[in-house]
């Protein structure tokens, strides 16, 4: 009898043990699960919210943000959706979760029925498939599509199969040259250049100022030679060129001569071949040592606090260039968007709160504080910084995928990168160039 | 009747955290080892999503040019790199060995990189090292008056790879510094002192007295470093910001790119199978290294 006690003793430790286990090891799933591993934040706007009598009392909303909790975006952001819960009664649980968590944890967050309403991340979300819903029945019951440039909707629309809206931009950029309107001045340089005979014209003046005209960093070096082909054949023939190889076309070739002269000539920066984001950027250019760079419009804000309140912005469309097929009206564009998925119960209310963020008040604060563009066209006041991209942008009647479409396949992007440095480092000429493509994408 | 119930207490510990085991490792594995024979595109898609495809994602891999050169590179940091690293920490663990002076501090400081986060480590080294206008290289060669050396762009397509291999390295010398200290320690001082009568200088102890009772912890350090290695991933990210870069590319790399899709493209494909197939084979390649060295190195040999 005495045994038998002591066995089911022992029995009833281990369990309890084992159990202990197993609940320590639920526990820090579960935890892991909302508070989303990868190093994301929560703002605690739920526990703030008013049990108000609002339009949406009762209703809780779910809400993964890529930013991160301290950057511009992200305090702007909170205090919008704080204002919203005490306008309407909802309950926001707001959870920044970076670049990172969104890309890694959200679809399999979705797939294990986790609740989360509304995010927001880079534009193109149609690899979330059935997981984020329409939107075109909400947009139309508010009337919000004619205050979003329609260009953009245009966008928005493009990247899904059935043609519908599925998300909501915001955080707009332009890509092209951004340069420093004070060396240009220096350098006796008046007015933007158009085509490419000004910009080479703009380059040789800048040189012989003294001042380094152009430089990139590796993360970008598709941008400038993407952008001049694409100029020369248009977006879609560009992402031929990748896809398919078609490296041994002469308009690649003259692309490659463009920037081989470039190089020749000495308008990039002797560094240029070792820049690996963001040395380029920050201590070349946002410092003032080199006139131009290759980018998009979020390099204000980037660079902000290297470059402080007195670096005069000036941006300026890629040039036309000689036997091209469009001009400055044709430009690369893009944003971040908002998207609502299907495990939101209440679309009307995820997207009221994506009106609150990208219209009006919010929408201009969120412009200012992050040297951004806005999306509602009726904030007319753009950032000093920002002012002459706005005419290129309103102008705007074609966009270019990212690059001009060069960096549509992901196995020939790292051979592109290294061989497009080595030629504005001019330790490649443009046939080298043209040869070393077709090889890589020979594979 | 003691041993029956021992046996119960027994299985009562075991069986929980075996339980557990499979669950947690062996469970994952297996499945992993499927789903590179299926094409999936999202990691959490249902078992009904998945199509099978045989060995289609391996033959596409293999037949890929940067998932080739991911492995070349691989390869490249394994062996030149584990020369390196294991070559230099075992001559340090030697000298601190030796009796010199200060020997606790010259341990630290070897091995205090290891304690620094390594993307703190590889933003020094990229930004503050190798940077061909102000970095120290530059400065320290231009002060010397070795321009040749000085004008190396560290960064640039021919020297990106070396330059991500020397700081690797770098980092890893005092990890496995300490494991050398640990088995020279084992080690009893009366072989060195019998030899040191016998007229056996300082070079002869080392190669015929140190390193062959260091034959263990030799295969120890080349498992370790295969694993680190086949781990690749924060350095090659680091040096190589936002998209890949052929120099720096690894098959960590490649993988995460195929698991998560790439950016800035029409449309993101997201391809678990074939990112499954390249966990696989980086498995396959640590048990490979496992086994050739285990029949390569034996230390049984000896008694000490």
């Amino acid at each position: 009898m005495k045994k038998t006690w002591k066995q089911f003793g022992s029995a009833a430790l281990c369990g309890v043990m084992a159990a202990a286990l197993l609940a320590g090891c639920g526990g820090a799933a579960s935890s892991g699960a909302t508070g989303a591993a990868s190093g994301s934040s929560t703002v605690s706007t739920a526990d703030t919210a008013p049990a108000g009598s609002g339009e949406f009392a009762g209703t809780k909303l779910v809400y993964w943000s890529n930013w991160e909790a301290t950057e511009p975006q992200g305090v702007v952001i909170t205090a919008a959706v704080e204002e919203f819960m005490q306008e309407t009664g909802a309950v926001v649980d707001l959870q920044f979760k970076g670049r990172k968590g969104i890309k890694e944890g959200l679809i399999p967050a979705l797939d294990a029925d986790q609740q989360v309403d509304l995010f927001d991340g880079m534009s193109n979300k149609s690899n979330y498939g059935e997981r984020i819903v329409s939107l075109e029945d909400v947009v139309a019951a508010a009337d919000y599509e004619k205050d979003t440039n329609p260009v953009l909707m245009e966008l928005a629309r493009s990247y899904y199969e059935d043609g519908k809206l599925h998300e909501i931009p915001y955080q707009m950029k332009a890509n092209a040259y951004l340069y420093n309107k004070g060396l240009f001045e220096k350098a006796g340089i008046t007015k933007a250049p158009d085509t490419w005979q000004d910009f080479l014209d703009a380059c040789q003046k800048l040189k012989d100022a003294g001042i380094t005209p152009l430089t990139t960093d590796d993360a970008y070096a598709m941008q400038a030679f993407g952008m001049h082909l694409a100029r020369m054949i248009g977006s879609d023939e560009v992402k031929k060129v990748v896809d398919e190889g078609q490296w041994d076309r002469p308009e690649v070739l003259a692309t490659a001569k463009a920037f081989e002269e470039l190089a020749s000539k000495g308008y990039f920066s002797t560094q240029v071949g070792s820049n690996v984001w963001p040395t380029g950027q920050n201590t070349e250019f946002a410092i003032g040592n080199v006139a131009m760079y290759c980018v998009g419009t979020y390099v204000v804000n980037e660079t902000k606090n290297i470059t402080g309140p007195d670096f005069q912005w000036g941006f300026f469309g890629y040039p036309q260039v000689e036997g091209g097929i469009n001009d400055q009206k044709a430009m690369v564009i893009g944003m971040q968007s908002f998207a609502v998925t299907n495990k939101c119960a209440n679309p009307t209310a995820a997207f009221a709160l994506i009106e609150k963020l990208t219209r009006g008040k919010w929408d201009a604060k969120l412009a200012e504080d992050t040297l951004g563009i806005p999306a509602d066209v009726n904030n007319t006041e753009w950032p000093d910084q920002l002012a002459e991209a706005k005419p290129f942008m309103d102008n705007c009647n074609e966009i270019f995928a990212t690059s001009g479409g060069l960096e549509n396949n992901p196995n020939i992007t790292p051979a592109l990168k290294e061989n497009l440095m080595k030629l504005y480092a001019g330790s490649c000429t443009a046939d080298e160039f043209v040869t070393n493509m077709l090889a890589a994408a020979k594979g | 009747m003691f041993m029956k119930r021992n046996r119960s207490m027994i299985l009562a510990f075991v069986v929980p955290s075996t339980l557990l085991f499979l669950a947690t490792f062996i469970y994952p594995i297996i499945r992993t080892i499927i789903m590179s024979f299926f094409s999936i595109q999202e990691i959490t898609d249902s078992m009904g999503k998945w199509h099978f495809n045989g060995i289609k994602n391996y033959i596409d891999l293999l037949g890929n040019g940067l998932y080739r050169q991911s492995w070349v590179n691989l390869f490249k940091i394994f062996f030149i790199g584990g020369i390196i690293t294991l070559g230099i920490s075992l001559i340090m663990a030697v000298v601190l060995k030796s009796g010199i002076h200060g020997k606790g501090f010259f341990q630290a400081a070897i091995y205090l990189p290891n304690v620094i986060s390594a993307v703190a480590m590889a933003t020094m080294w990229i930004q503050y090292v190798f940077n061909s206008s102000y970095g120290l290289f530059t400065n320290l060669f231009r002060a010397l008056h070795l321009d040749f050396l000085a004008n190396i762009q560290w960064l640039d397509a021919g020297h990106k790879f070396w330059a991500l291999l020397l700081s690797y390295c770098f980092g890893m010398i005092g990890h496995f510094m300490l494991i050398w200290v640990s088995g020279i320690e084992r080690i009893s001082p009366d072989y060195y002192e019998a030899a040191s009568i016998d007229g056996a200088s300082k070079v002869e102890q080392f190669l015929f007295i140190t390193f062959p009772l260091l034959k263990g912890i030799l295969r120890t350090n080349i498992i370790m470093w295969s694993i680190s290695v086949s781990g690749f991933f924060i350095w090659s990210k680091l040096f190589s910001p936002i998209s890949a870069d052929t120099t720096t590319v690894v098959p960590m790399i490649y993988m995460y790119d195929k698991l998560f899709g790439a950016e800035n493209v029409d449309k993101i494909s997201r391809d678990a199978g074939s990112a499954a197939a390249i966990g696989v084979m980086l498995c396959l390649f640590i048990v490979i290294i496992f086994t050739l060295v285990n029949r390569c190195i034996k230390d049984d040999d000896l008694e000490f």
